[in-house]
């Protein structure tokens, strides 16, 4: 480390400048790792805030919840506990409120109002019958207030307001909760049922420790269903794997990108200090002890850019538009930032070779 | 007296068939503690190759090379390069420092592969080669003599049994480059060490305790 240091010290204009770019596509990879979170909030957001472990679907949705149909009765297959399992309606639509002419997209739950999936209110009270509804902090930011009467799809009549909940998001939409009676309306208009039973609902969600002890039972009339986590069920919400793999891709390049230009930066001094590296071989410097300093030097690089990305990307997440989609997950920037350091030790050692080759012998008689 | 490095039948030749060269041949030489012998030749001769071998930066194809008794050219590259370390010290033509440390962190540096104290060493040394005004320089700061002055320290500091020194007054004029061979010849004797310096320069050698000559890799002792 002495040397690596030493020698930073002395050519600082070239390390800050690696240094600096270094800052730069780090910069870049949490940005993009931060939209990438962000956007993968947007989708799932409403989903993960149950904290349900399974999700149960008709077998013919293909895992997408919004192509799912399942019965109220249904609830009753999933052998668990009442308190651990929901049925819950899903609808998106728009939303409207009285004396106003914007729309605003939503995402609409229904669910019995004592289910787990319904979330905690931070203003106003739970809905109490199928005219009441609560909106997501972010919609209530939109201007839709407790108390104010809205329009949701082509209803006539009016839903009010009469609590908020934090905010959420459910395909890059905020979020609406209402009882199953409200989504039934919502969904199906007056469309007869022969019971409260056979009313349409979308899908299941149950919490239980060990899904895998779950189960659904089919007999010979029933829908068949397909079980699945709830991992898998956000897995196949529409866009989310495919916005997620391109912005994991530019990623994964930019990693490359950092090998490439710490080793190559690393490589360039190496040839500049060849002739340094035969005399201190021949004073009896191991060759171990000049590849340890290369390696110093490209985690030094790598660290110092990467924590420094780290606070610009924090300052810069201070003074975003609230509307851009951008999440700071703590674990995922942490691993970028290892992967990062570690790509730059990685193009560090390029240059072992080199310093290998270096024969002693040209330190001495050689002009 | 003992000889510290001692060359016995020393043969080096480079290529084979009709390129083979015979860069040394049938070289005898010793070595002892607290002497200053100078090996002067032409360009080509086999000085630089002579060096490298006694340095064990090369292996000679017969022969055989005591340093301290150990017969070097029988150890693996590993123990050789901590022979260099430990037993050996290289003064180069131009300047062996590193250009990114400062005069201090030369042997700072030193201290640290030794993972022990030179301190007391270091001062002695900076004081007897009148060089202690340098410590916070970095060596392009330096004049070339008092480069040398200081490239001499570095290879005493560690307390090394044998200096090579490479033509070490090619890059000074002649002013310094007679004060850098005369501070050779006070260390040989003041510190005890066997100090071998090779030149081309024959006024050089005037300091000498043994003078060779070398000339188509064979050496002799100078009249
Ligand atoms: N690696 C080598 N390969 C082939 N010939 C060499 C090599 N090194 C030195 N020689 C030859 O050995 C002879 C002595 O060279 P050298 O020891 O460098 O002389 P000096 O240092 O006195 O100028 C020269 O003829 C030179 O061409
Ligand atoms: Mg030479």
């Amino acid at each position: 480390m002495f040397l690596a240091w030493k020698e930073m010290r002395y050519a600082k204009l070239r390390y800050a400048l690696i240094i600096g770019i270094m800052i730069l596509v780090a910069y870049v990879v949490f940005m993009l790792s931060g939209l990438a979170s962000g956007l993968a909030n947007g989708h799932k957001k409403a989903i993960s805030d149950w904290g349900s472990s399974t999700i149960v679907l008709s077998a013919d949705s293909n895992k997408v919840a919004s192509a799912s149909v399942l019965k109220r009765a249904d609830l009753n297959r999933a052998k668990t506990a009442n308190t651990n399992k929901a049925a819950v309606g899903l609808f998106a639509t728009a939303a409207q409120k009285s004396g106003s002419k914007t729309k605003t997209n939503v995402a609409i739950f229904g669910a019995q109002k004592r289910s787990f999936v319904v979330p905690k209110i931070i203003k106003g009270r739970l809905y109490q019958n199928a005219h009441e509804i609560i909106i997501s902090k972010n919609l209530s930011d939109e201007g839709y207030h407790i108390g104010d009467q809205i329009k949701l799809a082509s209803m006539t009549h009016k839903f009010k307001i009469v609590g908020i909940t934090k905010a959420t998001t459910y395909s890059v939409e905020p979020v609406i909760y209402l009882n199953l009676d409200a989504f039934t309306t919502l969904k199906y208009g007056s469309q007869p049922f022969s019971s409260a039973s056979q009313k349409p609902i979308s899908l299941i969600a149950i919490k239980h420790k060990t899904p895998k002890q779950v189960t659904v039972t089919t007999g010979t009339s029933d829908t068949k269903v397909a079980k699945m986590s709830t991992a898998t069920l956000i897995q196949n919400l529409p866009g989310f794997s495919a916005e997620k793999i391109t912005l994991n891709t530019m990623i994964d390049f930019l990693f490359i990108v950092v090998a490439a230009i710490v080793g190559i930066f690393l490589y360039v001094m190496t040839l500049q200090k060849t002739v340094l590296f035969g005399v201190l071989k021949a004073q009896g410097v191991r060759t171990r002890y000049l590849v340890g300093t290369i390696v110093s030097q490209s985690f030094i690089v790598g660290a110092a850019g990467v924590i420094l990305a780290f606070i610009l990307g924090y300052l810069t997440s201070l003074i975003l538009p609230e509307a851009m989609p951008f999440t700071i997950d703590g674990m995922q920037w942490l691993s970028d930032g290892l992967i990062l350091i570690l790509v730059s030790i990685v193009g560090g050692l390029f240059s072992i070779r080199t310093v290998t080759k270096v024969d002693p012998i040209n330190a001495i008689g050689g002009e | 007296m003992d000889a510290v490095l001692e060359m016995t039948n020393i043969q080096k030749k480079f290529g084979t068939g009709h390129t083979e060269v015979d860069a040394l041949t049938d070289v005898n030489f010793s070595i002892n503690a607290g002497q200053f012998v100078s090996i002067v030749g032409p360009s080509g001769s086999g000085k630089s190759t002579f060096l490298t071998i006694a340095g064990g930066l090369q292996r000679q194809t017969s022969g055989e090379i005591l340093i301290n008794h150990t017969d070097i050219s029988k150890l693996n590259e590993k123990k050789r390069t901590q022979i260099r370390f430990d037993q050996l010290g290289f003064i180069l033509q131009s300047s062996n420092l590193i250009p990114f440390l400062k005069v201090s962190e030369q042997f700072a540096l030193v201290e640290k592969l030794a993972k022990k104290s030179l301190q007391e060493r270091v001062d002695m040394l900076l004081k007897s080669l009148d060089i202690e005004n340098l410590k916070a320089k970095y060596p392009k700061e330096l004049s070339g003599g008092e480069r040398q002055r200081v490239a001499i320290a570095r290879a005493l500091c560690n307390d090394p049994s044998v200096i090579l020194a490479d033509e070490p007054t090619a890059s000074l004029d002649s002013k310094h480059a007679f004060e850098v061979v005369k501070i050779l010849a006070r260390e040989a004797h003041d510190q005890n060490k066997a100090i071998i310096m090779v030149t081309h320069d024959e006024r050089m050698t005037k300091w000498s305790d043994q003078v060779y000559q070398i000339e188509d890799g064979r050496l002799s002792l100078a009249e």
